[in-house]
């Protein structure tokens, strides 16, 4: 019962509401009495070329996060159960150890250390003779740096990624090596089919997360989009219209098309589990 | 079944060959992480080189990486800055300030701190 109330108290109530706004000019700070407009605020969401140059930043930053977010803890983990590394214990620490750093905190450490002047990459590359870009102020490079940023949280994706990897029965390895089969056959043909639930797994999180990605643009210039307009994602730019400009109602209606969209693609994701994510215990 | 017992003991005859290789392969994999975890922990060690170091030395362009403490002079029983002053005649002098000053300021040589005393050098602002 607590959870029934609770559940249409704060999620139910407040996306009917919002729902509803979505169809009104509901504004933060009018006067006017809030009106009916019909599908107004959704024409206008597709037409509106604020709306098509943030679903672009997002869908180019998505482009770059998504491999990498699922890329990278899966090769760390499989470093990290690997036997013949030494100090494995030390190597698991270390890797998560950045993860409990809250990530405004972060973001700041990382404006420091991909400064063009006084930043430590910059001065690393200028020892190879490579005269580093600004990394933060550049069209191009800001996304890597953002996607570098958020290698930073992958310690739970590399947690759950060990978990997996030490679940694979070893007479599988063996049997592989038996027949002939190097590390590179071993890792493609029995780790990543035991491991796909997991990169199932981080793929949905690290969409959704990319669908709403929006505290370290708001961190890193306060939600300005700059460099030219590009970290002015979706989640920043509707945070703006609602909370800034108090366009609630079209606020709500960015939000009820970023929702629809997620529930699409999740969906979609959810639909294509069966063709290449494989259960351990499946007969 | 034959093919497979064949194989097991050739890995066996090759035993010690063999036990030299994952020793040098463990420590390509141990070499291999420790790198990437170098890059990863990077903005960490900035953070904590950084909170060392002074407010002028973090925005100090030409500041070394580790932090250091400023070069200081005794003179008459007071700690004076050391900083490198470029001279009327183009050359760089490591002078102590004695008194800052907003349009000049008096610096001593460390070297022979009687010489210069009084010396002003009007600063660029």
């Amino acid at each position: 019962m607590p959870w029934i109330l609770g559940f249409f108290l704060w999620y139910a109530i407040p996306m009917a509401a919002s729902l509803w706004f979505s169809f009104t000019d509901y504004d933060l700070v009018s006067d006017e009495p809030m009106q009916f407009v019909g599908l107004e605020n959704w024409v206008r969401l597709f037409n509106d070329p604020d709306v098509h140059q943030s679903v672009l930043v997002t869908l180019k930053f998505g482009a770059i996060a998504l491999p990498v977010a699922t890329l990278f803890p899966m090769a760390i983990a499989y470093l990290l159960v690997a036997k013949s590394l030494r100090g494995r214990e030390g190597f698991r620490a270390l890797f998560f150890m950045p993860s409990i750093i809250p990530f405004v905190a972060a973001v700041l450490i990382f404006t420091g250390v991909f400064n063009g002047k006084i930043g430590w990459v910059n001065k690393i590359l200028a020892v190879f003779g490579i005269d580093g870009p600004q990394w933060f102020f550049d069209e191009f490079w800001i996304y890597p740096s953002l996607v570098f940023i958020g290698l930073w949280a992958a310690g739970n994706a590399i947690l759950i990624f060990i978990a997996a990897m030490k679940g694979v029965p070893s007479d599988l390895y063996a049997a592989a090596r038996i027949d002939g089969a190097g590390e590179w056959g071993s890792f493609r043909h029995i780790t990543v089919p035991f491991t796909t639930p997991i990169i199932f797994y981080n793929l949905v999180i690290t969409l959704i997360g990319i669908f709403g990605y929006f505290l370290v643009p708001f961190v890193l210039n306060n939600g300005s989009g700059a460099p030219n307009g590009a970290t002015q994602f979706y989640a920043l730019y509707f945070f703006r219209t609602g909370f800034q400009f108090f366009d609630m109602g079209y606020a709500a209606t960015l939000a009820w098309a970023l929702f629809i969209v997620a529930v699409l693609t999740t969906g979609a994701l959810f639909w294509s589990a069966k063709y290449w994510v494989h259960y351990e215990f499946e007969g | 079944m034959t093919a497979t017992v064949d194989r097991v003991e050739v890995e066996k005859v090759t035993s010690g060959g063999g036990t030299k290789r994952r020793l040098r392969g463990g420590w390509v994999v141990t070499g291999i992480s420790g790198l990437v975890l170098f890059v990863f922990l990077l903005p960490l060690g900035y953070m904590a080189v950084t909170s060392l170091k002074s407010e002028q030395m973090i925005s100090d362009l030409e500041a070394p990486i580790l932090p250091q403490s400023s070069a200081t002079f005794e003179y008459e029983g007071e700690q004076l800055d050391i900083y490198t002053v470029p001279m009327p005649d183009g050359t760089e002098r490591e002078l102590a300030m004695l008194q800052p000053g907003r349009q000049t300021s008096k610096f001593i040589d460390p070297a022979d701190p009687s010489a210069y005393v009084g010396l002003r050098y009007e600063s660029r602002t």
